[in-house]
């Protein structure tokens, strides 16, 4: 069995399971965000009035948060009450990004089923742990009763070997998957990563892979799990756990492979995750926003490259640059190294942890005909606003070179080092 | 029970997404009105009132790919939609539309025989769909009687409750 097929097994109390089968699961962690009022209906509708596991459901307010509207507002007033009532976790305003927060809370480990009304929660996956996106009725069941239904994926393998050169981030990387690849390749699968480029990548860089691989189409990702997860689980978990593997007979449904040794910049272009081209060949058109935050591109490593290309520079006097830290505690580390002040002195609008404009409820909405290059995950047409303006996807590090020239710039004329930070 | 379907159609591309379906600054709505009235709204401000005359959707690859929100679902069926026909579908739309009772059906080739505005007829227990303005008929994936009566019923939900 794949690591992931073990992981439902144990989860479903069974001895074996293979794709296609259905099985009831244990979730070990169930979390809704701020959007989803709709969730303490279907939690009533399903005639709900205990939460099964209080510790193992958590609600995080990072989208809408700081609320924007009156609707909003009373959204996350009866989800506080919710919250407080049944004492679940609750991750509010002031934390940061759904599962960047729960990651770090130590509500994450290897081996464990997560669900959450967030798309992105594949991020998991670095961390060995298998993490899935659902609506609000497997949400509130889940809530009820600690388990739902799975079907157990096919699984894809995406080896990735090489060195990445300086100045191109694991977002290069999963945008040329992307471009290879498309966006549906992965339906109903799961992907795992393999290979000495994913090896040799930090732990935030892989977060980025695995976020992104629902933007594949993928149901959950999967990294094996190493030292540098130990390391980052450290002190944050407790308990003892298990890292699943692999069996060596087990076999892929699908295996692509693809060499970054000569990798560049790429950027995806509107509307579209997959449209892909080398940064190089996009034409060049003034930027009037740019965006270096959320779940894909918040974390430290990104905010140090961006502090490395704009420290003692200016951005283009056209442009705004809005950076997110994806939480709190990235914010005080970034503001201990002082890379919040070299972005703000270059002329950077540094917001509260969140998820800020990214899926165009406010803080950075575009006007039609805008064009922004961003570090986050989606260009969909009205993503971030008004459905004509224009989403470019590109590394933290291509958006910083991006907004000291107002168009869209390759970053490696702005390293000072060779070393990638 | 009745396991034909008819209606007029609305053709969409491949890869329509949950951000064209329902746009993220509607997220905060909770009533199905009014998340009906915005249904489509990221491609087509008059997908309410063209839902009045028209009740299934055809599209191509990966529709409601994206966002794990079921505000995309809730929209479609609250607009009176009576089922979505396409090659394939972001998997948590689709489980989404299990869950809430819209009808979702797996077709390689009705997007290739369907314009906007023309008659269609689905078969759900054979697995046929028909362009009846032409006479054309493709295969889809079947949909058994049982199947059938969870969506009748309004979704996996209501098993749910049962439970």
């Amino acid at each position: 069995m794949h690591a992931i097929e073990k992981i439902f097994a144990q989860k479903a109390n069974v001895e074996r399971v293979k794709a296609g089968d259905r099985v009831w699961a244990d979730v070990d962690l169930t979390v809704n965000v701020d959007l989803y009022r709709t969730v303490l209906a279907e939690f009533e509708n399903l005639g709900g009035t205990k939460i099964k596991y209080p510790e193992r459901v958590a609600f995080t307010f990072s989208i809408n948060a700081p609320a924007p509207t009156i609707q909003s507002a009373s959204n996350e007033k009866d989800m506080r009450e919710f919250a407080y009532k049944h004492g679940i976790h609750l991750f509010d305003i002031n934390t940061g990004v759904v599962q960047q927060v729960l990651m770090e809370a130590g509500l994450v480990w290897p081996g464990t089923i997560s669900i959450a009304t967030d798309s992105h929660a594949t991020i998991l996956g670095a961390l060995g742990a298998v993490g899935m996106g659902v609506g609000a009725v497997d949400l509130a069941a889940s809530m009820i009763k600690g388990n739902i239904w799975f079907r157990v994926p096919e699984i894809i393998k995406i080896n990735i070997d090489g060195e990445l050169q300086p100045g191109v981030m694991a977002k290069d990387v999963i945008l040329k998957v992307l471009g290879e690849l498309k966006q549906d390749v992965a339906i109903y699968k799961a992907i795992e990563y393999t290979g000495s480029a994913v090896r040799n990548m930090s732990l935030s860089s892989r977060m980025v892979l695995c976020n992104m691989a629902v933007e594949l189409g993928a149901k959950t990702s999967y990294i094996q799990p190493d030292e540098k997860v130990i390391d980052f689980l450290g002190s944050r978990v407790t308990r003892t756990y298990e890292i699943p593997t692999t069996d060596p007979d087990f076999k892929y449904a699908e295996e692509y492979s693809l060499d970054v040794n000569q990798l560049v910049p790429q950027v995806a272009c509107p509307h579209n995750v997959d449209n892909v081209c080398d940064l190089d060949d996009v034409p060049k058109k003034p930027v009037n926003q740019c965006l270096i935050g959320t779940c894909t591109g918040g974390r430290l490593e990104d905010l140090a490259i961006a502090a490395e290309i704009l420290k003692g520079r200016k951005i283009n006097a056209k442009t705004r640059l809005i950076v997110i830290p994806a939480s709190k505690e990235i914010y005080l580390k970034a503001m201990e190294l002082g890379y919040l002040r070299d972005l703000i002195e270059a002329g950077a609008t540094v917001t509260n942890p969140g998820c800020g404009p990214c899926l165009g409820a406010h803080m950075g909405v575009l006007a039609p005909g805008e064009v922004c290059v961003t570090a986050s995950n989606r260009n969909f047409s009205g993503r971030m606003g008004s459905p004509q303006a224009e989403l470019y996807l590109a590394s933290p590090a291509t958006v910083a070179a991006t907004a000291i020239e107002g168009i869209l710039t390759n970053p490696r004329g702005y390293l000072k080092s060779q070393q990638r930070s | 029970m009745d396991m034909v379907i008819t209606g007029k159609v609305l053709v969409y591309d491949d890869n329509i997404d949950t951000d064209i379906i329902c746009p993220g600054r509607f997220l905060e709505l909770n009533e199905s009105k009014d998340i009906a009235n915005v249904a489509m709204s990221g491609i087509d401000s008059n997908f309410p009132e063209k839902a009045k005359t028209h009740s299934i959707i055809i599209a191509g690859k990966n529709f409601g790919c994206g966002s794990s929100r079921d505000h995309a679902v809730r929209a479609l069926k609250y607009s009176g939609l009576k089922a979505v026909i396409a090659q394939s579908f972001g998997r948590i739309f689709y489980r989404n539309a299990l869950n809430l009772g819209l009808l979702v059906i797996i077709s390689k080739d009705a997007r290739n025989i369907f314009n906007d505005g023309e008659s269609g007829k689905i078969d759900l227990t054979k697995g046929k769909i028909t362009n009846m303005d032409k006479i054309i008929t493709v295969d889809s994936d079947v949909i058994s009687e049982e199947e059938f009566k969870v969506y009748e019923q309004g979704g996996m939900i209501q098993i749910y409750k049962q439970n």
